[in-house]
């Protein structure tokens, strides 16, 4: 047995979820075809043939070949945005203004040089960041003087842009397992030049808090799906069993969320992913399980959750969550939900 | 059986806040320009060096409740410090506090060539120097905008003229791309 199954089988999932692994295996010759012409593992044709129809799943396989462009996350906290736009434009940079994903965000056009090292970029003056990304925080809905925390931190996208959106007047704390990420995210933000945030070196399933924080960012570890226009080899490299290890991880991790998260607070989980096991199914699951969540708008641009995926009906407040399609968004695939804890 | 060593953040220890002070005083800086907040070490027990910061009390209040063990960093980071030498190396986040003080403070200001070479991490000889001190020793790197660009060390030939002068590299923004992660 696979390490990771192993770990899988001492967490707790979704009911249904082995039972739609299954399903997704059987195969149609459509889903086939499809998947040999755009080069993916079959059960994954399959299932966006469930979640989209045939037409839905060719359009997402096709915007899926185009390459994401860059965007980055104009810095507010350190310079005027038209100051640093027109920076950029005396180098030779062609930027379009994306307010629909972000006050801040701008689709880098064409770039003279490496959007990563201009001396801009080294002033902290922008992030690069997914547009998808960027909407999250703003679901999120930071405010000055909140305790936050964000419990996969790293490389600090969305941690800087919390401390950016309350002008570094909330205390934030970004936690990271993995050595190496955390090095860069304590680069990004010495970068972007915050102050008022504790980095922790931890496994966040493990952390021994109080129910003290205002609220809590959740951007799960996850199959990396959505990200197939930044990485292709996502196409084929993700099996059905990761997904059962990764979807009961996400899992652990919002319980983890939930218990830390003060009664009336926010919680945000998201997850880079296209994969139900990874978006619905962890937030029907944990609706099930713990009593007093709500879920709220998420107030982006994001379309509907999925209300059902291969027979499966969802609850019906789980399509007030929403996803990201690179077919309909032209960004990246994400999962998001925004939920209230009522009470303890 | 090995204890695993885990970093405490610790209200800083006198040597280490007399080496800060005097960091700064060679720059012409109170120690209050430099640290705004009192100042803490972050230190891995036995470990040849500790880190100095001056974060914000709401963050330093949210460490001491929340996380004391495990803490990597913490924002106001202002450099490391040689536990034997007690050397004090300044960060770049310092620098950019330090830059605002420039025409108070040893800053050194170059121009649009002089910059690109210190980004690179090369020094910078005395014609693509457009102001800096006279005397040798540490100051901090702007450009002509008065953005922070890093820490230098300015070596003058003759102590009778002020020019030319290099300015040594210390530490420079480009450490972001290549180490920075």
């Amino acid at each position: 047995m696979a390490r990771s199954e192993q770990v899988a089988n001492g967490l707790n999932g979704h009911p249904m979820i082995e039972k739609v692994l299954s399903t997704s295996q059987k195969v149609s010759a459509e889903a086939r075809r499809l998947a040999q012409r755009y080069g993916y593992l079959p059960y994954m044709v399959e299932r966006y043939i469930d979640m989209l129809g045939l037409q839905g799943a060719e359009r997402l396989l096709e915007a899926n070949e185009r390459p994401l462009p860059q965007y980055l996350r104009c810095n507010d906290y350190l310079i005027d945005c038209e100051l640093l736009v027109k920076r950029l434009e005396e180098k030779g940079f062609e930027l379009e203004y994306t307010p629909q994903f972000s006050p801040y965000a701008y689709k880098i056009v064409n770039a003279p040089i490496r959007p990563g090292a201009t001396h801009e970029y080294l002033q902290g003056y922008y992030y690069l960041q997914g547009p998808a990304s960027m909407a999250i925080v703003h679901s999120l809905d930071p405010k000055q003087g909140e305790l936050i925390i964000d419990m996969a931190a790293a490389p600090g996208g969305k941690a800087t842009q919390i401390l950016q959106i309350t002008r570094d007047r909330s205390t934030l704390i970004a936690v990271e397992k993995n050595r190496r990420r955390m090095r860069a995210l304590r680069a990004n933000m010495q970068r972007m030049r915050f102050e008022n945030y504790i980095l922790v070196r931890a496994d966040s399933t493990s952390l021994n808090l109080p129910a003290s924080f205002d609220r809590v960012l959740l951007d799960a570890p996850s199959t990396g799906e959505g990200t197939i226009r930044k990485d292709p080899s996502r196409k084929t490299s993700r099996r059905p069993e990761d997904l059962l290890y990764i979807h009961k991880l996400q899992v652990k991790l919002l319980e983890k969320a939930v218990e830390i998260a003060k009664p009336g607070s926010t919680i945000v989980y998201a997850a880079c992913t296209l994969a139900p096991e990874e978006g619905e199914m962890v937030i029907d699951y944990i609706l099930d399980k713990i009593g007093g969540l709500e879920v709220e708008d998420h107030g982006t641009i994001a379309s509907p959750a999925l209300g059902e995926f291969f027979g499966i009906k969802f609850k019906e407040e789980v399509k007030r969550c929403g996803r990201f399609w690179p077919h309909i968004h032209d960004s990246e695939g994400f999962f998001l939900c925004r939920l209230r804890k009522l009470r303890d | 059986m090995q204890v695993k060593k885990t970093p405490r953040l610790i209200p800083a220890p006198d040597w280490a806040v007399r080496s800060i002070e005097s960091f700064c005083s060679a720059l012409g800086a109170r120690l209050e320009e430099c640290a705004p907040y009192p100042i803490y070490t972050l230190e891995v027990p036995g470990g040849p060096y500790v880190e100095a910061f001056s974060p914000p009390p709401t963050a330093a209040k949210a460490a001491h409740e929340l996380f004391n063990n495990v803490i990597y960093s913490i924002g106001g980071y202002l450099g490391n410090i040689d536990r034997e030498t007690h050397h004090f190396n300044p960060s770049l986040p310092l620098a950019h506090r330090i830059a605002r003080l420039c025409g108070t403070v040893r800053c050194c200001i170059l121009d649009e060539r002089g910059e690109r070479k210190f980004l690179y991490g090369k020094p910078v000889t005395g014609e693509y120097i457009v102001s800096g001190p006279c005397t040798p020793g540490p100051c901090v790197v702007v450009n002509r905008i008065g953005e922070a660009l890093g820490w230098g060390s300015i070596r003058v030939k003759s102590k009778r003229r002020c020019t030319p002068h290099t300015l040594q590299p210390v530490k420079d923004l480009g450490w972001y791309l290549r180490r920075g992660g």
